[in-house]
């Protein structure tokens, strides 16, 4: 749940002209997992969590690609 | 350099003092009409997690307190000439866009399809690749032609929902996505007041049989609601 916020985020503040220095992943560990909480407004989290978890094993890193 | 973070109207009530990028403080730089919120910065801000988080903070606490168009991460200016003349020109515009945003919030929905109605994988492709070119090229339309018809599909099953939440919204519109490959998103304008109503509604959707995977986000400032290249000519790109 956190990685689609977090996608959603990233989309939203960044610009194309904006390139995600080093690696193309960011480890979500280290940021705050409370304020991403909040910013899902929605508690559909059974079906979404079960759709990730289905796609990409629970991982706690978030793949970018450089936008 | 001068870093910005957003723009709202001149008005009287001081900013709260809020920590900036570089552990500078985020200050008013007002121009006429409208002022600026930014900060002093060495150079332009390394593009890591910690640095957005903190960009979307000012915004936030801003955007609380009064109507606020804000900037993408990584906005910096030489000085404030700069943004002033680009503004000036165009300050109709922006100060229109501020009306349109005032007492509003934006709100996002993804929609992500199951997996077993995404496309054939890149490994499919690569499968068919062994076969003759005519082979692999009738195999990418074949996959292409699934995909939007997939898409189209998943389209049709939120469209309803889709309409309501257009109907409480300012305005709406589609995203796209660099990084979510075939979900969809849509961003909306939606009232302070309207939020709960607009949580109801998708989770209701959600409750729907044969319903895609639904997730709200929000609040954000504006983002999606930025006039296109309003605030164009005060980007500098930040990456490097």
């Amino acid at each position: 749940m956190q990685r689609m916020v977090l996608a959603e985020l990233l989309d939203r503040a960044l610009t194309k002209g904006v390139v995600l220095r080093g690696d193309a992943v960011i480890s979500v560990a280290g940021i705050d997992l409370l304020y991403l909480g909040l910013k899902a407004v929605l508690a559909s989290t059974d079906t979404m969590e079960r759709l990730l978890g289905e796609r990409t094993g629970e991982t706690s890193d978030l793949p970018l690609r450089p936008l | 350099m001068i870093y910005l973070y957003a723009l709202c109207e001149t008005d009287y009530f001081p900013f709260p003092e809020l920590p900036g990028l570089d552990d500078s403080v985020v200050r008013a730089m007002p121009c006429g009409d409208v002022t600026f919120a930014a900060s002093d910065v060495m150079a332009s801000p390394t593009c890591d997690l910690a640095s957005i988080c903190r960009h979307e903070a000012v915004i936030e606490s801003l955007s609380a307190r009064r109507p606020t168009l804000p900037f993408r991460f990584g906005t910096v200016v030489p000085d404030l000439a700069t943004i002033d003349l680009a503004i000036s020109k165009r300050l109709t515009a922006v100060l229109a866009n501020l009306d349109r945003v005032t007492g509003c919030v934006e709100l996002g929905l993804t929609v992500m399809p199951a997996p077993e109605e995404e496309g054939e994988s890149d490994s499919d492709a690569a499968k068919e690749a062994v076969g003759s070119g005519q082979e692999y090229l009738n195999g990418l339309r074949r996959r292409e032609t699934l995909r939007l018809t997939r898409r189209e599909d998943l389209q049709a099953k939120v469209e309803g929902l889709n309409a309501e939440l257009r109907q409480l919204s300012r305005c709406s519109r589609p995203l796209s996505s660099e990084q979510t490959g075939d979900t969809l998103r849509f961003a909306y304008l939606v009232p302070w007041n309207a939020i709960s109503i607009f949580k109801a509604k998708v989770s209701a959707a959600q409750k729907k049989a044969d319903m895609p995977a639904l997730l709200a986000s929000g609040p954000w400032p504006p983002y999606s609601f930025v006039k296109p290249d309003l605030l164009a000519l005060a980007e500098r790109d930040a990456s490097r």
